[in-house]
């Protein structure tokens, strides 16, 4: 039963969307401890550095624009062709979506793949 | 083996070197390759954790993931996403993937549509296909 998994998962994402929002917004910081003394330290700044990068927040708003617009086209298809082809995939394919959240106190356990 | 047939094996191998050469990244391997990628960049902070912490003042991004920002020479780095989530998520879409690579296969709309959306974030990279690029888009 997939049962309300998708405004399970529409939810989760909007809330993820706000926080990244939010987030953009903040004024910029400057760590007071943030000092790179040693080679070591400098090889940890470019690990830091790398992921920064590569998860940007434009990043995680892009994956919350593809994952809402997965949603609503697995909804569709789930709504015209429940038992086809068609809704089975939409349904595994919201199953594995969740997986993520799992630990959320709504999620239920119907819901795993 | 006479010359002839030793020049048809010649050109036999040239061929297929050239086919394997310029075969197009099918989209599972490419979707699959990126989550690789995202995985190892999460991992590699995730096992420096405690030390990034020590050394360079900093949380890790599991503790405050929307937060961590780096200084030096004056840039301040914004993180979006904790190595946690990320390797969540990472899981989750490489097991879909995985999923639904067969029906992708068989032309099935639901499964190009789930795995072209999937793509989209990665649209930047030099071997995203444009032709992956979802009708709607």
């Amino acid at each position: 039963m997939t049962d309300g998994l998708p405004e399970f998962l529409l939810a989760r994402i909007a809330e993820e969307e706000h926080a990244a929002q939010e987030a953009q917004k903040l004024d910029d910081y400057v760590s007071p401890h943030a000092d790179i003394r040693s080679a070591e330290d400098r090889r940890d700044w470019e690990v830091l550095d790398a992921f920064a990068r590569r998860f940007s927040f434009a990043r995680i708003l892009a994956e919350c624009d593809v994952n809402r617009r997965i949603v609503e086209d697995c909804k569709d298809y789930l709504l015209h062709d429940r038992n086809g082809l068609a809704g089975e995939l939409a349904e595994r394919t919201l199953r594995f979506r969740a997986l993520p959240h799992v630990e959320h106190p709504e999620y239920r356990r119907e819901w795993l793949p | 083996m006479n010359d002839d047939f030793l020049r048809f094996l010649s050109e036999l191998a040239r061929e297929q070197a050239v086919a394997r050469l310029t075969a197009e990244i099918e989209l599972p391997d490419f979707l699959i390759a990126r989550i690789a990628e995202d995985k190892v960049t999460a991992l590699e902070v995730a096992a420096k954790a405690a030390r990034l912490d020590e050394a360079l003042g900093a949380a890790p991004p599991d503790e405050h993931p929307w937060e961590l920002e780096i200084c030096e020479n004056g840039t301040v780095l914004r993180v979006g996403a904790s190595t946690a989530r990320v390797l969540a998520d990472s899981y989750s879409k490489e097991q879909l993937v995985r999923e639904v690579t067969a029906e992708w296969r068989d032309g099935y709309v639901t499964a190009r549509l789930v795995l072209e959306f999937l793509a989209l974030p990665y649209a930047g990279h030099p071997d995203y296909n444009p032709a992956w690029r979802p009708q709607r888009f």
